[in-house]
């Protein structure tokens, strides 16, 4: 420890019980907890950490610290907070180049420029004008098009190591689809750099792909440079309550076989539906469900959608529906897609599942997970990203008297040979640490794991970066 | 293993008609669309992943370099058998295993010629965006292997984002999956890591390819300038006007000369420069969206305005922009090209810089590329067969990467490294840079057989 008071001093970094049981992993406590300022401190840390044999976790806002199973030791956990300068916002060249540590929401109002209409709802903080931004342009705001629920706490260098994505993912992809540059460091301490400002780049191996959801296994993200689009002229989203499963399949098929480009088209159970901001009565006997369709882009293009969506609705008998336009639009889809009542509030213990599988698969998978009878006894929430081949699926498990923990692992079990079978996986994303040990935490092994510990024990020989976190126990 | 035991083994692998090693079937195979030569032992065409498999642990057994590609198309040696060895040629496997339109995927073997595979999916109303100029030759399997572009890349993305899963031959003959028809897995991407590898990682003797629904409406707009700047000005400022278009290429008046001798696309002899606009999306609001893009055009010095009025004038255009590599050897024997690219703000001062270039090494250079991108394609034309202009030629091609780099840009867009570019490589990246892909080499080849002496330069330690 006296190693990081060296490179740190005292008041970057903690030793103290309290702080560091606020950085634990899965409870698994840290000796301390690490700020570094900059990347060159970021990397001595390392090299001190790699002679003393000592585990490092790398931990942004926090909001993805539940991923993964529980880690086999964590010495120092190393906070990204006070990496948190946005270097370059490049609005002509459509790219921002941020530290590690600036939060999504911070980094949406600061390249939402002097526009007042951010893609996040947050008060306007960026900058007022800029002589990098095109002078030409009347819509100057640009956007970042990563997709969280928590961005208000969640960091880039989280989101980019979790390869975190949300129901926007449709349209604009997925980290992967974004980063165009990093720099991180390596387990031995070097300062790596790869990718840059151009949005095509071959020179050399692409390992900016091999860092996008590594959770921390292979590098400490410490500079990206993402890709930036400008602001959508409009927006809008329909939010529309069907009798049941089969009607909303049909609306999302017409959806899907139309020349339309919605970026969120998401199902929602009916426990997903009641934790909505927006009020549906649901009609009849059976178990309804929820449909959301949002759109983005040139004000003609919006307007056309929204149309013929609402046709596409009607058509397939939708009972109730409901439009929200440019600020309700940016509302809904800021915080959606959480677990009723959040995660793990009170006496309340969150199971997390993330189901992916060839999309078209996605009635198929929908009818798995709601006619297993575990919905009955344990409040199940889903949301499915139809069109991307995602379903996740929030356990809330007040008390455990009637051993309903035990039901869900069960339940867990089965499920993953069946995804597995069509060519999917299902993830653990979140689940107490006790519980963890139970389930199949990184889904089914695949054939190519031995590749994954091959490039682990090269780049990683000590093994000191996050252990245990990660796929195949790595 | 002797050259004569090596033959046999691989008769016995693949059959006596699948093994090539005349004098002139060793030549033929001993270079590729870039400038260099080399020479293999052996050439091989497999038929299956059985066959690919059982070749490659043959290599491994007896060490021997193994260079696996399909049509040869690379731009920078990437299959240029440096080191001898056996060359891989995976034509024959040419299958559309899958069209699964419900998923939106293609299943396809990896020496499917891509313009087949997308003339396949029209029929059907879908698109593989990927669409390299030699897309008329190029295999998918190569695409994959250089991470291939095209001009509508710049609002799809390049070919690694298109790629949802691979069977591939590890270095030691084992065949592994990657990926899958769905869109996300538990694991390092190693997709990711495979696509733009160059064959230095493993052969791919499968793919799922992600597909999209074609667009429902297509603007192409030819913009004629008088000055380069001023075409260059032009594609700085659409984009960041936040207008990204499904292409934006730009091409001067020397390569468009070659072009018309050559193919009649009507471009205007007498202008300097044009740019090829294409939107696509939606027909609600495309409209306003090309007024948009003439305004900025006309801000900035166009002398005249063209939409294409139907298909075959559109095709007409762009037969001319995916010729014009070719068509440049009317003007000289040989070219040279750079895949030199700069952020797109970057463009117009780059650009005066590689006319610069040109001036001082006395070298006509051609210019057509990848705009919107920031991707330059500056031809180098000059005569292979005269030393001292070959040698100017090399210098000038070097010179003009170091200008991107400079500019903060990167010494290849899409054509990869491949032996060409290796020297290049030290302008972007540090020696701890080159050591953390070494040690993902040595880790997925220990025994560097998989197109050894590709991508990375040797270790100065």
């Amino acid at each position: 420890m006296r190693a990081f008071e060296n490179i740190l001093g005292r008041e970057s970094l903690a030793t103290d019980h309290q702080t560091c049981s606020c950085y634990g992993v899965d409870d698994v406590v840290p000796r301390a907890v690490l700020f570094p300022g900059h990347v060159e401190q970021v990397s001595r840390i390392v090299r001190a950490a790699c002679q003393e044999h000592l585990s490092i976790v790398p931990w942004g806002g926090g909001t993805q610290m539940t991923k993964g199973a529980v880690p086999s030791r964590v010495d120092v956990v190393l906070s990204t907070e006070r990496l948190s300068r946005i270097i370059d916002i490049d609005a002509g060249n459509l790219t921002v180049t941020v530290q590690a540590g600036v939060r999504l929401f911070d980094l949406q109002a600061a390249v939402a420029g002097a526009e007042n209409r951010c893609y996040v709802p947050v008060e306007r903080g960026g900058i007022e004008s800029d002589e990098r931004v095109c002078s030409l342009r009347e819509n100057r705001g640009c956007f970042v098009p990563l997709d969280v629920s928590t961005g208000n706490r969640a960091t880039i260098g989280g989101i980019i190591a979790a390869n975190a994505s949300g129901p926007r993912r449709l349209l604009y992809g997925l980290p992967r689809d974004m980063v165009l540059g990093m720099r991180h460091v390596t387990p031995t301490g070097e300062i790596i750099g790869m990718g840059g400002k151009t949005v095509k780049n071959v020179a050399g191996y692409d390992l900016c792909k091999l860092m996008i959801g590594s959770m921390g296994t292979l590098g400490i993200l410490c500079e990206m440079t993402l890709r930036l689009l400008p602001l959508p002229e409009r927006s809008g989203t329909w939010v529309c309550m069907f009798p049941g499963l089969h009607e909303a399949a049909a609306c999302v098929d017409m959806v899907f076989a139309s020349p339309l480009l919605p970026c969120a088209v998401e199902i929602l159970n009916r426990e997903a539906c009641r934790n909505l901001p927006v009020m549906l009565r649901e009609k009849g006997e059976r178990k309804p469900f929820g449909l959301a369709v949002a759109v983005e882009g040139a004000e003609e293009s919006v307007a056309r959608m929204k149309r013929d969506v609402e046709d596409m609705a009607d058509i397939a008998g939708a009972v109730e529906k409901s439009y929200l336009d440019d600020a309700a639009h940016r509302e809904f889809w800021s915080s959606f897609g959480l677990p009723a009542g959040g995660f793990s509030g009170g006496q309340s213990k969150t199971v997390s599942l993330k189901l992916n599988y060839p999309l078209s698969r996605y009635r198929q998978v929908l009818q798995l997970v709601e006619s297993g009878g575990i919905g009955d006894r344990v409040p199940m929430t889903s949301y499915t990203h139809a069109g991307s081949g995602v379903t996740r699926v929030h356990f809330m498990v007040v008390d455990d008297a009637e051993n309903r923990f035990e039901r869900i692992v069960d339940w867990t079990k089965k499920l993953i040979l069946q995804i597995y079978t069509m060519g999917g996986n299902l993830v653990v994303e979140h689940a107490a640490p006790e519980w963890k040990k139970q389930l199949p935490v990184w889904g089914a092994p695949r054939g190519d794991e031995k590749i994954m510990h091959w490039i682990k024990r090269a780049m990683d020989p000590e093994g000191i970066f996050s252990p245990g976190r990660f796929f195949g126990d790595i | 293993m002797d050259k004569q035991s090596l033959i046999s083994a691989l008769q016995e692998i693949v059959g006596d008609s699948w093994v090539l090693f005349s004098k002139m079937d060793l030549t033929l195979y001993g270079y590729d669309a870039s400038l260099d030569r080399g020479m293999p032992d052996v050439v091989v065409l497999p038929g299956s992943t059985e066959e690919v498999a059982s070749v490659v642990s043959l290599a491994y057994r007896e060490e021997i370099p193994i260079i696996a590609r399909g049509s040869g198309t690379n731009l920078s040696g990437g299959t240029v058998p440096t080191r001898g060895g056996i060359i891989l040629h995976l034509s024959r496997m040419n299958r559309i295993l899958e069209i699964d339109i419900p998923n939106r995927t293609v299943t396809v073997e990896p020496g499917v010629i891509t313009l087949d595979l997308q003339n396949r999916l029209l029929e059907e109303g879908f698109t593989y965006a990927p669409d390299p100029a030699s897309q008329k030759v190029s295999t998918l399997g190569g695409n994959v292997g250089e991470n291939s572009g095209g001009p509508h890349c710049l609002k799809y993305g390049v070919t690694t984002n298109h790629v949802l899963g691979a069977e591939v031959v590890l270095h030691d003959g084992s065949v592994v999956r990657l990926g899958g028809k769905s869109q996300d897995h538990p694991g390092y991407d190693l997709l990711g890591l495979l696509v733009g590898s160059e064959g230095t990682f493993g052969v791919v003797t499968k793919m799922i390819l992600r597909i999209l629904r074609a667009p429902e409406s297509v603007k192409t707009i030819l913009a004629i300038y008088d000055a380069i700047e001023d075409a260059g000005n032009t594609v700085s400022a659409i984009i960041a006007e936040g207008i990204i278009p499904a292409t934006l290429e730009m091409m001067d008046h020397v390569v468009m000369e070659a072009v018309e001798a050559s193919v009649q696309a009507g471009y205007p002899l007498d202008a300097a420069a044009v740019l090829i606009i294409e939107l696509d999306g939606l027909q609600d609001g495309m409209e306003r969206q090309a007024g948009k893009i003439v305004e900025i055009c006309k801000a900035n010095g166009v002398r005249e305005i063209h939409m294409a009025k139907d298909d075959a004038e559109r095709a007409r255009l762009w037969a001319g922009r995916k010729g014009a590599f070719g068509a440049v050897s009317r003007l000289r024997p040989s070219y040279m090209v750079c895949d030199g690219t700069v952020p797109r703000t970057k463009l117009p001062e780059v650009l005066n810089r590689v006319l610069a270039v040109g001036k001082k090494y006395n070298l006509l250079i051609g210019n057509v590329f990848h705009a919107g991108d920031g991707n330059l394609h500056p031809l180098i034309l000059f005569d292979e067969r005269n030393g001292k202009e070959s040698a100017a030629a090399k210098a000038a091609s070097s010179e003009i990467l170091k200008i991107c780099a400079e500019a903060g840009g990167t010494i290849s867009g899409e054509h990869g490294i491949g032996i060409e570019k290796l020297h290049e490589m030290s302008l972007i990246f540090s020696e701890a840079d080159f050591e953390a892909m070494r040690k993902v080499k040595r880790a997925l080849d220990p025994k560097d057989i998989l197109n050894p002496g590709k991508v990375i330069p040797v270790s100065q330690a």
